[in-house]
């Protein structure tokens, strides 16, 4: 195995991130998998200007399935939180190293209802 | 040389990405090889977590700040010392702009390098900016790498 990993410029992997909405409720749930970086935040964000067309309840983005999350993923929380204002309640899942940790370390934790479970997000309706 | 001052630990060959293209998608492979060399390090699983954001961060301040027209050079080594550190160096040739005021959403990356790391050092100058950082290994770890080296 080999570390002199040199990627070049044609050296794209493809984008790896899924989002599947649910409604249950009052709440729609947009669960995330994979890994939001500068390259797939705008498809987060995509879709949850799409979920925010219904002006919904309540909103919970659970990123429980998340494996790694850069600070483009945290401008995307950010900016939701704005756009939700009074009308949606909005709520994170974020749970270990690859999403708490990180929204923790930014401070963000103090701004967004993160919780560590998705029952938990559900449970205050 | 990237670091005259430090002495590699020759046991775990450094891991050396050079001339990255300074967009967004490169640096996804550049994301996923830095996290499997890690995983060798002897860092904790936090620690790891860690490293691989803080290089991203990095990453992605040198794609976005260094070249705003877009795809300028990026390098990015990482190396375990002898004394049991773990150093990534990210290193871009572009021209330093300083943070706008407000530095608005745009503004997380460093802060974030600063807290991510055990210990980090911004260098601007004429001819592009360093961002250097450093984990230290616990000593637990270090300890049971001693113990496997006497024992051979």
């Amino acid at each position: 195995m080999s570390y002199f990993d040199s990627p070049s410029a044609g050296d794209v992997e493809p984008e790896d991130l899924r989002v599947t909405a649910e409604t249950r409720g009052p709440a729609v749930i947009l669960a995330v998998a994979g890994e939001v970086d500068m390259l797939t935040a705008a498809q987060l964000e995509q879709k949850i200007r799409a979920s925010l067309a219904s002006q919904p309840q309540i909103l919970v983005v659970d990123l429980s399935k998340v494996e790694f999350f850069a600070s483009a993923g945290m401008n995307v929380l950010l900016s939701t939180r704005e756009a939700t204002g009074e009308t949606t309640l909005f709520r994170v899942v974020a749970t270990g190293n690859a999403t708490l940790r990180p929204l923790r370390i930014a401070g963000l934790t103090d701004y967004l209802a993160v919780y560590e479970s998705l029952d938990a997000a559900l449970i205050e309706s | 040389m990237l670091w005259p001052d430090v002495e590699i630990d020759s046991s775990l060959a450094p891991l050396v990405c050079m001339g990255i293209a300074g967009q967004p998608g490169p640096l996804v492979a550049v994301r996923h090889s830095l996290q499997r060399w890690a995983a060798y390090t002897g860092l904790s699983a936090p620690d790891v977590a860690d490293l691989v954001l803080a290089s991203y961060e990095a990453l992605a301040n040198a794609v976005e700040h260094a070249y705003p027209s877009g795809g300028g050079p990026v390098d990015l080594v990482a190396a375990r010392t002898a004394d049991g550190r773990v150093l990534v160096v990210v290193r871009d040739y572009g021209r330093w702009r300083p943070p706008p005021r407000d530095p608005g959403s745009r503004g997380r990356g460093l802060p974030m390098i600063n807290t991510l790391a055990h210990r980090a050092e911004v260098q601007q100058g004429p001819h592009g900016t360093q961002v250097r950082m450093e984990w230290q290994l616990s000593t637990a770890v270090e300890a049971a790498g001693r113990a496997r080296d006497e024992a051979r």
